[in-house]
């Protein structure tokens, strides 16, 4: 048994001796792959940073386009309103009470009926002939009640009046009668009337100035005596003596009654705004308030109507009421309109004494207070105070802008077009550099240059142009500057009037300049005042850009460009590039010698890339290039773990030193990226 | 489905008065190619491969098929009555079969740096590999001159992975400044969510038949096992390419915008616009195995049984079209499997067995020799290799293998 144990393992020892020690397999592999690709023109550059653009004319001459606007020049300030105008108090003085007339009657029947035996000696329908009747009325009280209308009244004027009517058909004479006041017993009036004659009536009046009366007031007749008849006469016992109170014109100093509804103030107001030398009459609103605050001490309640005709909005003028409630600790009740998109006519009220003006708004302003129908107690110091502020920022003026000088400047344009031009030449044909002012005043104008220079910062080189494209002396000229056309007012629609100041600018470029310095005086209507109205949008003001235009016509001789970039790759462990081929097919008329500077965080050089490799320009035929040319730059790539900067270093130059050669906009350059990888598998 | 299966085996099981058990295990592993020999293999396994040991790789032939099949399995098997069986077995089978051209094997050895202004061409590339289990039923009537049998399974599918090249080749310009990309490519995907071996990302079945007839000390066996297919789940993924494509790299629009982010690789994806992807159910055939074999008992008690053989494999790529007979062509022809001839005998020593056999043909144009040495006990033991050769002559070998059973009766 144990033999077959040793043959079986034997056996086992065979077929584990094939066992080998089996490891992972890993090898390498080189990958060569394009990358990307690009077709570039012209157009597709942009200089960035720069405000160049590419511009091409009708032949395709391609040139660098370069604007900056200058600051605006506005006139908004001449038609701001912002204005706060005085303020006005109404006080109660002014405060009307209704007249108060009470009456009383006493019927000849009641007469009779304090003769003894009167109704049996004068029965009513019977004729008999009255005696001489002394004292017939004596100490007759009756109550004068105006609760209806007052408490109490402390009066700084009004007239009492007192008339007694005889509807008796006899006459009575010796009349004195006395009004009293009910709670004080204060004597306000005595009245004395010597004959009354039937039919007719007597009446008298007293001030009320500087009186105090209540609601009540008892009226005392004294005497009346009845004077015989004339004969025998018819008696009617309806016959009566009529007596009447009236209180009239008063004016009160304190009261405590039931006021009535009324108008205490009716303000016609126009109010001019200093525009200074300007004269408008007409104002689109943009954004604007008109700002009421009042104060009111009267304790009931106050109310204004605020009426500004000359301020309309879709034809329908402004109109606002509103109630206004007694102060508290005197702070003041506010009332803000807005007036965005209403029209403000400033030439006065229609219809004006002395016809239009300008610069004025005319508005009305009526304070009331209104009843409550309980009684409240006024005093005639109590006021209305008001005052009124106007804040507008015009969409747009109408009528004379004035004559103004506004100076702009000195204003610096930095440009960075050449900053990248370390050495070499370049040569330039036919530069422009020009001056474009587009008016949108309606308004002439005239501008004139007081600096334009160009610098060069790093020499310190500076030049300042001499004359314009019309030999005009550049700097001090005045260049007139024509007023626009308003075509439509709703939408705004202007013609702008346009202005070109040309002139050339080979010398200032030549310099290579990265500063340009401008600064400029803007004289407003000149010549005064024109038979056309002016206009202003302050959206649309006076552009102004400095424009320059530099057609690629250009000689270049070892021009210099370079520039540095940061850059942080991060070596992929798994994928290690090993070279890169640059396949580049020149369409442009431009030689260029080509490096990649690579440095490490100390600026320190650490290798360079496509060192001094060629691209050769497009093949020219005629000074146009019919054919590209095809280089093949390759470059072994270093470890990048170490490179944080790299320098592109490049020069270039036409083929021909002294003609120019022309960039159109059909010439392309493309670029074609491969690499060569290596990787590990596993 | 698997639940189901198993307990009706347990109701047969448990109904039948059943006699002669046995159980069997068995576990083999297995690489064969037609063109990486023994040496290559060794090569290949030894770390890092230099450029001596690729071109030692790259040389070996212009065309390439592999197979690597690694299999495990618990057999039960009872007499049910007189002459009727039933066995019951487990499966558990990774496989992993491919064809391919020796350019495809220098891109991914070397790169295409190596190739430049040259095309490299990968026609009639195909790669599939699956995992999955198998639960198979197989009842046998016995007879004295014949017996016939036949077997049923569910497979529970894992893993699928397929590419199929009909035609691609790629073209590097010199200093890769385009590849000319012209390619026909399939592939199909099993979900890649989750990667567990036992993931259930399909279903499938199986059928095998098997026949014989004795006479004339002689015995016939015909057999066709694992006729059947995996139809994997709705979240594959089907993938379908096909175009010509010259790639210069990724069009930059704006030069002065570059940055290193337009390079990545979705991006070139976006770049390329003629790829297909969807997810989709999709079928797989398993690997079947279809023969015949006439055994003959040798004289004397030293030997056993002495068999000669034929086996072929059936396996199709793509269910492109109906049983057919060119459907039974395809299959043939795309298991890259030629006929098997074999012959093989027991050689007895007591207590010992040696199994040798010799074959020719499969996934090798070469002479194999299948040795395996079994121990007969209680439990008995066999261990064995289906490429002897590979311990003596490792240049002429092209595969490897080991082999283990465990077999009891009950």
């Amino acid at each position: 048994m144990n033999k077959l144990y040793l043959i079986f393992i034997f056996s086992l020892l065979i077929f584990s001796s094939c066992k080998h020690e089996l490891e992972t397999p890993s090898w390498d592999i080189d990958l060569i792959t394009p990358i990307a690709n690009s077709n570039v023109s012209i157009d597709q550059i942009v200089i960035e940073d720069s405000l160049i653009e590419i511009q091409s004319n009708d032949s395709g001459l391609v040139s660098l386009f370069y604007q900056s606007n200058l600051e605006d020049i506005d006139f908004d300030s001449l038609i701001n309103i912002d204005m706060i105008v005085p303020g006005k108090t109404e006080r109660l003085d002014s405060i009307n009470f209704p007249n108060i007339s009470i009456s009383d009657t006493i019927s000849l029947g009641e007469l009779v009926s304090t003769i003894p035996l009167g109704s049996i000696l004068f029965p009513n329908g019977s004729s008999a002939s009255i005696p001489f009747l002394p004292n017939v009325i004596n100490a007759d009280t009756f109550n004068v009640n105006a609760s209806d209308y007052f408490e109490t009244m402390i009066l700084s004027d009004g007239v009492l009046y007192f008339e007694i009517k005889n509807n008796l058909p006899v006459d009575i004479s010796n009349i004195s009668c006395s009004l009293v006041n009910s709670s004080n017993l204060n004597i306000i009036a005595s009245f004395n009337f010597p004959l009354i004659v039937s039919g007719s009536s007597a009446i008298d009046s007293i001030s009320l100035a500087g009186l105090s009366i209540d609601k009540n007031i008892e009226a005392i007749i004294n005497n009346i005596d009845v004077n015989a008849s004339n004969g025998n006469i018819t008696i009617n016992y309806a016959d009566n003596l009529i007596s009447k109170i009236s209180l009239k014109n008063l004016q009160i100093t304190e009261a405590t009654a039931f006021f009535p509804q009324q108008e205490l103030s009716r303000e016609i107001t126009e109010t001019s705004f200093d525009l200074g030398d300007a004269q408008i009459t007409e104002i689109g609103i943009k954004t604007g308030i008109v700002k009421i605050s009042l104060i009111s001490t009267i304790p009931d309640t106050g109310r204004i109507i605020y009426n500004i005709p000359s301020l309309k909005k879709n034809g329908i003028p402004f109109s606002t009421e509103k109630i206004v409630p007694t102060t508290i600790s005197g702070e003041s009740t506010d009332y803000i309109f807005d007036f965005q998109d209403y029209v403000l006519d400033l030439t006065g009220k229609d219809g004006r004494i002395g016809g239009d003006t300008i610069n004025t708004i005319y508005s009305e302003l009526i304070t009331y207070i209104d009843s409550t129908g309980e009684l409240v107690t006024l005093n005639q110091l109590d006021s209305f105070y008001y005052f009124t502020e106007f804040i507008f920022s015009p969409k747009y003026a109408l009528g004379y802008l004035g004559t103004d000088t506004v100076e702009f400047g000195p204003e610096i344009i930095e440009n960075n077009i050449f900053n990248n031009i370390v050495g070499g030449n370049i040569d330039l044909n036919n530069t422009e550099l020009s001056v474009e002012i587009n008016n949108y005043f309606g308004a002439d104008a005239n501008l004139v240059f007081t600096e334009l220079t160009a610098e060069n910062t790093n020499t310190g080189i500076i030049t300042t142009p001499t004359v314009d494209e019309d030999g005009n002396n550049f700097i001090g000229h005045e260049y007139n500057i024509n007023r626009a056309t308003l075509i439509n007012l709703e939408n705004a629609n202007i013609e702008s009037s346009k202005t070109s100041i040309k002139l050339n600018a080979d010398e200032m470029l030549s310099i290579l300049p990265d500063k340009i310095s401008t600064s400029l005086n803007v004289y407003l209507n000149p010549n005064g005042q024109s038979s056309n109205p002016d206009f202003l949008f302050p959206e649309y003001p006076i552009d102004a850009s400095i424009e320059l235009k530099v057609p690629l016509n250009i000689i270049a001789n070892d021009l210099h460009l370079r520039d540095t970039s940061d850059i942080d790759i991060q070596q992929n462990e798994d994928l290690e590039i090993d070279k890169v081929y640059l396949k580049v097919e020149n369409g442009f008329p431009i030689d260029c010698d080509f490096n990649m500077i690579l440095l490490d965080m100390n600026k320190n050089v650490i290798d360079t890339l496509f060192n001094n490799q060629f691209v050769s320009s497009g093949l020219m035929q005629n000074n146009v290039v019919v054919e590209k040319s095809i280089s093949i730059l390759d470059a072994t790539v270093p470890n990048f773990d170490q490179i944080k900067n790299v320098v592109f270093d490049i020069k270039f130059n036409t083929d021909d030193v002294n003609n120019h050669v022309s960039i159109y906009n059909d010439y392309t350059i493309d670029f074609l990226l491969s690499v060569k990888l290596k990787t590990r598998v596993n | 489905m698997k639940t189901k299966f198993i307990l009706l085996l347990l109701f047969i099981s448990s109904v039948i008065n059943a006699q002669e058990r046995s159980i069997t295990l068995k576990s083999g592993l297995s690489f064969e190619s037609m063109s990486f020999n023994g040496n290559s293999i060794e090569d290949i396994f030894s770390g890092y491969l230099d450029n001596n040991l690729k071109n030692n790789i790259l040389n070996l032939n212009d065309q390439h098929t592999i197979n690597f099949d690694f299999t495990s399995s618990l057999k039960y098997t009872e007499k049910i009555r007189n002459n009727l069986f039933y066995n019951f077995s487990f499966s558990d089978i990774t496989q992993l079969n491919a064809k391919f051209d020796n350019d495809l094997l220098k891109l991914a050895l070397k790169g295409n740096y190596d190739y430049q202004d040259e095309t490299l061409n990968f026609d009639n590339t195909r790669i599939r590999a699956t995992r999955y289990q198998q639960f198979k039923l197989h009842l046998e009537n016995s007879a004295d001159k014949y017996s016939i049998g036949l077997g049923i399974s569910y497979v529970h599918g894992n893993h699928n992975y397929t590419i199929i090249s009909n035609s691609a080749s790629i073209y590097t310009a010199p200093m890769g400044l385009y590849l000319d990309l012209n390619y026909d490519i399939n592939a199909y995907a099993t979900d890649t969510v989750d990667f567990s071996l036992f993931e259930n990302n399909g279903n499938g079945v199986a059928l095998d038949l098997t026949g014989s007839y004795s006479a004339f000390n002689h015995k016939l066996e015909v057999y066709m096992h694992d006729l059947g297919f995996i139809m994997w789940s709705n979240n594959s993924n089907n993938i379908l390419v096909d175009s010509s494509y010259i790639f210069n790299g990724v069009t930059i629009d704006n030069i002065f915008d570059f940055n290193d982010s337009i390079l990545e690789a979705s991006n070139i994806v976006d770049d390329y616009d003629n790829l297909s992807e969807k997810n989709s159910q999709y079928k797989s055939y398993l690997s079947s195995n279809i023969g015949f074999k006439i055994s003959k008992q040798v004289r004397g008690n030293r030997f056993g049984l002495i068999t000669y053989g034929m086996n072929t494999r059936w396996q199709p790529y793509i269910d492109n079209e109906k049983l057919s007979f060119n459907k039974i062509k395809q299959g043939f022809e795309e298991s890259d499997y030629k006929p098997y001839y074999y012959v093989k005998t027991e050689i007895k020593f007591n207590k010992i067995s040696i199994l040798p056999k010799i074959g020719y043909g499969g996934y090798t144009n070469n002479l194999n020799v299948d040795m395996a040495l079994m121990l007969k006990k209680k439990i008995s033991f066999a261990i064995g290799t289906q490429h002897l050769e590979f311990l003596f002559d490792k240049a002429n070998t092209y595969g490897a293998g080991i082999y283990l059973q465990i077999f009891k009766e009950l």
